[in-house]
């Protein structure tokens, strides 16, 4: 999205510096319909510009970039970011797992370089869902120890942040798992640092439903937001101490009690002005 | 106080205590070429996270996002990470919290709320927020009262500080605001 608007505004730019051009030397003659027209092509103009942002359209781009030496998901959050892909990654790791792949020169798209990235390491498949690449693993995935899997009782958002939709979900989380201690009651709240680059603070998120998958929350948060990807890595060897599943990554939680998933910005940007 | 890399152009400075007052620590920096040398002192502030300052309050009402058989209030307030001494730190600090209910209640909480995952930092101001509070309770239903309190603990680069809150089914009070 932030990449649709910052194509837009140049397209508008260089549309609207046209449009007044030509308003200022014909001012004098039929001024009202030549402005309406020009506005019309102004509009279809536009739209063809943002038309063009699609996702397909980033995927099939020629790739101009390599990824860094880094492990393979962190390569797939480096693609993501230079391409401005909406993804949703999960990596399933081994203390072993030493993976590092440089990708092939050969490939010459954006979707290619992903497949090359994600196709050395066994397992992992490539998705395009509603408007977002998805990395997943064909055996872990889809199962009941994936707590991305867990179909959440009822959940509902109205114009929020990602820090508020974030936080909408793990107390869905809470109440589907613990309805004996949530069923009556619950509160909280959740914080930010206040000037932001990267959009997440903007209130663009709604959405409402039962039995959605924790997988398709996230999709929505990283979908609405237009400026993120979401990425959880599991530890298979290891269930958490008090849920039964795949134990996560800590990034500062206590995964034995709390569930740990990063959204990342794709891009920054000039902070909001509050 | 321990400096490292003192002849480098980044001096490290790590700070065993916090300031009594502010800028009462002073360091000498000399600069010398061809043996000749020129001293200035820089005086700055060890601060530690003390106190969440209220800067606003930034919107109250109703949530419309309990589930089904709840409602409740909600209220956002932007608070500033301050030393001791109630100067700002200007500086991203890492940041979570937790809710913690007194219980029973008759908002029917139980013990834990939730709070804000680790993860996050305050901005380059200490400002953290508009921060949420809301809660959602049966009792609240069709004009209904109840009242809850407990203890906001915020761990700022590790440092505590606990905000008293109490809430009811029409409004949320956090430190006073």
């Amino acid at each position: 999205m932030i990449w649709f608007v910052r194509q837009s505004r140049r397209c508008s730019s260089f549309l609207t510096a046209a449009l007044i051009r030509r308003q200022t030397s014909n001012l004098s003659r039929n001024s009202f319909l030549r402005s309406v027209l020009l506005s019309v092509i102004t509009l279809l103009l536009l739209h063809t510009c943002l038309v063009a942002q699609t996702l397909n359209e980033k995927l099939s781009a020629r790739v101009d970039f390599v990824p860094s030496n880094a492990p393979v998901n962190e390569q797939l959050i480096e693609i993501a970011q230079r391409y401005r892909i909406p993804m949703g990654v999960e990596w399933f790791w081994e203390a072993n797992d030493r993976s590092r792949i440089s990708a092939s020169p050969r490939q010459t798209t954006v979707i290619g370089l992903i497949r090359t990235v994600v196709q050395q390491t066994p397992g992992y498949t490539v998705e395009t869902a509603k408007g977002i690449v998805l990395i997943k693993h064909v055996s872990f995935s889809e199962s009941p120890l994936n707590f991305l899997n867990l179909r959440l009782s009822e959940l509902k958002a109205e114009n929020l942040n990602v820090f508020g939709a974030e936080w909408q979900l793990r107390v869905a989380i809470n109440r589907t798992l613990h309805p004996e201690l949530y069923a009556k009651g619950s509160n909280g709240g959740y914080g930010y640092g206040h000037d932001r680059d990267d959009n997440f603070d903007v209130e663009n998120i709604s959405f409402s439903g039962r039995r959605m998958t924790v997988r398709e929350v996230l999709n929505i948060i990283v979908k609405q937001n237009g400026n993120a990807l979401w990425t959880v890595e599991f530890d298979t060897a290891n269930l958490m101490k008090e849920e039964p599943f795949f134990r996560q990554r800590s990034y500062g939680s206590n995964v034995d009690t709390r569930f740990a998933w990063r959204i990342i910005p794709l891009s920054h940007l000039s902070p909001n002005p509050k | 106080m321990t400096l490292t890399n003192t002849s480098s152009a980044t001096v490290t400075v790590a700070a065993a205590a916090e300031s009594d007052s502010t800028r009462d620590v002073s360091i000498t920096v000399t600069y010398t070429r061809n043996g000749t040398s020129i001293s200035q002192q820089v005086p700055f502030t060890v601060q530690k996270p003390t106190s969440m300052g209220y800067i606003s309050t930034d919107g109250t009402g109703t949530r419309t996002d309990c589930p089904s058989g709840q409602t409740g209030p909600f209220k956002k307030i932007t608070w500033q990470l301050r030393d001791k001494n109630g100067n700002p730190i200007n500086y991203a600090i890492p940041t979570y919290d937790t809710v913690n209910n007194s219980t029973p209640n008759s908002c029917n909480l139980p013990a834990t709320g939730e709070g804000t995952a680790p993860g996050l930092s305050t901005d380059g101001n200490g400002k953290w927020g508009p921060h949420f509070y809301g809660l959602c309770s049966t009792a609240c239903i069709n004009g209904g009262t109840c009242s809850a309190t407990g203890t906001q603990k915020y761990f700022a680069n590790g440092y505590q500080i606990d905000l008293s809150f109490s809430m009811s089914c029409s409004s949320i009070t956090v430190a006073g605001h």
